[in-house]
């Protein structure tokens, strides 16, 4: 464990800039992480799948562009986006309301060694001994933003401390970004008034968020101009039914793309058959069965084959492409 | 309500069968004048308050249970993570051994229980998990703690996993002419005549009975059956328990389709249906 006071050259510069920043940090890990390019990922405690699944994806594609990914060792979406960053070998930083002997929850002790282990880095601005209440979770919230270049809420309830974090943001002068839900959804709540009170920015895929921030710019307009050449041949290319044959060619690339990744299982006409209407068409077992108009048994063989070699994966409700 | 229309296709009895599940029937008192003998296939769906005792048998002196009732029939648990956890794992020896012992202060007494377990759960506990028509609001953790309540060694004894989508209003309606009961039910008459004839020498009638030996007599793979067999294993993470019963399934798969050796097609389709315990159910490894 080691003690930083502002002066420090590793206190962050941008967490000086903030209304009443902490005086003194304790940290754990590794500090140079403070010096790179951080995002922070929060979001609710109770979270549905869906909100689990949106903070995976954010996070997989945020840490690919070797961005650091900030969030508060708490319950639910925190939880999966430093689990997530590990997973793709990512940086995470976890911002604590506590002491650093106190991991709070404690469900969470586990991941708070993993990430030291990872060369992550775990920051808090108590005394190591000190124990969590509500009160600290709100003025940690300030760090979380203090020290990122942006900060993306994944889900929202109605009543909600994620809210509070995105407005303290917003007075920072961070960016605050957030996905929006579905009306109805009670996990959206939060996120949609965000977005409404223009507060956050609305954002649907990983590189809105690149896109938006100055520092960022550079990763995001990258992977733009690329999308703008590729279409430019294609435009040179097609005429009349352009658009047909975009997706055509999208098609025949997709698959190409799997061919080349695996040399065991050769693409015979059957089983690109059958992937294909897992691609386009439908991911429930009995439909496949009816469309494809073959027996039970030379599906079934069909799609463990291709579930074995990776090109589909069964979840609940069917199977779909990997 | 699936699993209701199930005894409409279970094959017909054998006088030995029935004379068994007779014996068992006229102990509880059962049987009457009027019918001595049990001539259907039974059926057996007890409530998910049932205790173990009830369930396995017990008493001071030991009467035989809901899975001895269940001899040569079904024991249908509707809504299983409803269940006792308790109640469920004493399922675990029975289904494996075939046989159940209740030992008491008076008597100890073995009482047979060859049944077929058939099991009903939802995906989650709002019940929309994977649906395509509605979102689920289940939490990752009420999920997990849901699927928590069937533990892996009763999973690994049940050789069918399906997984059931929700009906549409429209297709309750219409009157779509599907295969009949009647017709299914010649076709698994005629694969259980197969495995009688097969295993006359033995004294049992089916593949399910199989034991380790007479696995490897007569559930026999060709090479690339192995191959499939073994990168399956390896890529879906099936346990050891599994291997057997797949064993059997496939074999029961090929005997409906009367062939004699099991094909490519027949395994799969035996692997296919072990869907509940390969690795990506497996909740605990993302949270």
């Amino acid at each position: 464990m080691e003690k930083i006071t502002i002066e420090d050259e590793y206190y962050p510069e941008r967490l000086k800039n903030i209304e009443n920043p902490p005086k003194i940090l304790y940290l754990e890990g590794n500090k140079e992480l403070l010096k790179t390019n951080i995002i922070s990922i929060v979001g609710t405690r109770t979270c549905s799948q869906k909100g689990k699944e949106l903070t995976q994806k954010f996070t997989q594609k945020l840490v690919k562009q070797n961005i650091t990914i900030a969030s508060g060792l708490a319950k639910g979406i925190d939880t999966i986006a430093h689990i997530s960053t590990l997973q793709n070998k990512g940086k995470t930083i976890a911002v604590l309301g506590d002491g650093l002997n106190k991991i709070f929850p404690k469900e969470n002790i586990d991941l708070y060694r993993k990430i030291i282990e990872n060369n992550g880095l775990v920051i808090s601005e108590y005394e190591p001994e000190e124990e969590a209440d509500s009160q600290k979770f709100l003025e940690r919230n300030r760090i979380v933003s203090g020290i990122s270049l942006g900060i993306l809420v994944v889900e929202a309830k109605y009543r909600s401390g994620t809210s509070v974090t995105a407005k303290i943001a917003k007075e920072q002068g961070r960016k605050v970004f957030a996905i929006p839900h579905e009306l109805g959804n009670i996990n959206g709540i939060g996120t949609n008034r965000l977005i409404k009170e223009g507060i956050a920015t609305l954002v649907t895929t990983p590189n809105d968020i690149l896109e938006n921030i100055e520092e960022l710019k550079h990763l995001a307009i990258n992977e733009n101009i690329e999308n703008f050449k590729e279409k430019r041949k294609k435009r040179t290319k097609t005429s009349n039914n352009m658009k047909n044959k975009i997706v055509q060619s999208a098609k025949t690339k997709k698959i190409q793309k799997y061919k080349k990744e695996s040399k065991k299982l050769i693409f015979k006409e059957e089983y690109k058959e059958i992937y294909e209407i897992i691609l386009y068409k439908t991911n429930n077992i009995d439909e496949i069965y009816k469309i494809s108009k073959k027996s039970i048994g030379e599906v079934n063989r069909i799609l463990l084959m291709l579930e074995v070699e990776g090109y589909i994966k069964k979840v609940a409700g069917g199977y779909i492409c990997t | 309500m699936l699993a209701r229309r199930l005894p409409s296709i279970l094959p017909e009895l054998t006088f030995n069968e029935a004379l068994e599940i007779s014996k068992i029937y006229s102990i509880v008192g059962l049987t009457s004048k009027e019918t001595p003998l049990i001539l259907k296939r039974p059926f057996r769906s007890p409530h998910h308050t049932i205790t173990p005792v009830s369930l396995v048998g017990g008493g001071k002196n030991p009467k035989p249970g809901e899975i001895s009732l269940a001899h040569y029939g079904v024991l249908f648990l509707d809504e299983l993570p409803e269940f006792n956890k308790s109640t469920l794992e004493v399922l675990r020896g029975p289904l494996e051994d075939r046989v159940v012992t209740i030992s008491r202060l008076n008597s100890s007494t073995t009482y047979p229980c060859n049944f077929m377990l058939i099991a009903s759960m939802n995906p989650c506990p709002c019940g929309y998990y994977g649906s395509k028509d509605k979102q689920c609001c289940c939490k990752p953790d009420q999920i997990k703690k849901y699927r928590n309540k069937i533990s892996g060694p009763l999973l690994d004894r049940i050789d069918l996993h399906i997984e059931v989508s929700g009906v549409e209003y429209a297709k309750l309606q219409n009157n779509q002419k599907e295969e009949s009961s009647e017709a299914i039910r010649k076709r698994v008459n005629k694969a259980r005549k197969i495995q009688i004839e097969r295993y006359k020498k033995y004294g049992i009638y089916s593949n399910a009975e199989l034991t380790q030996n007479l696995i490897e007599k007569y559930c026999k793979l060709n090479s690339e059956c192995k191959k499939i067999l073994e990168i399956s294993f390896e890529k879906l993470g099936l346990s050891a328990r599994a291997y057997s019963r797949i064993l059997k399934v496939a074999r029961t798969i090929a005997d409906l389709e009367g062939k004699k050796e099991i094909a490519q097609d027949h395994l799969a389709e035996a692997i296919q249906y072990r869907s509940l315990d390969r690795k990506y159910w497996e909740y605990s490894n993302t949270n």
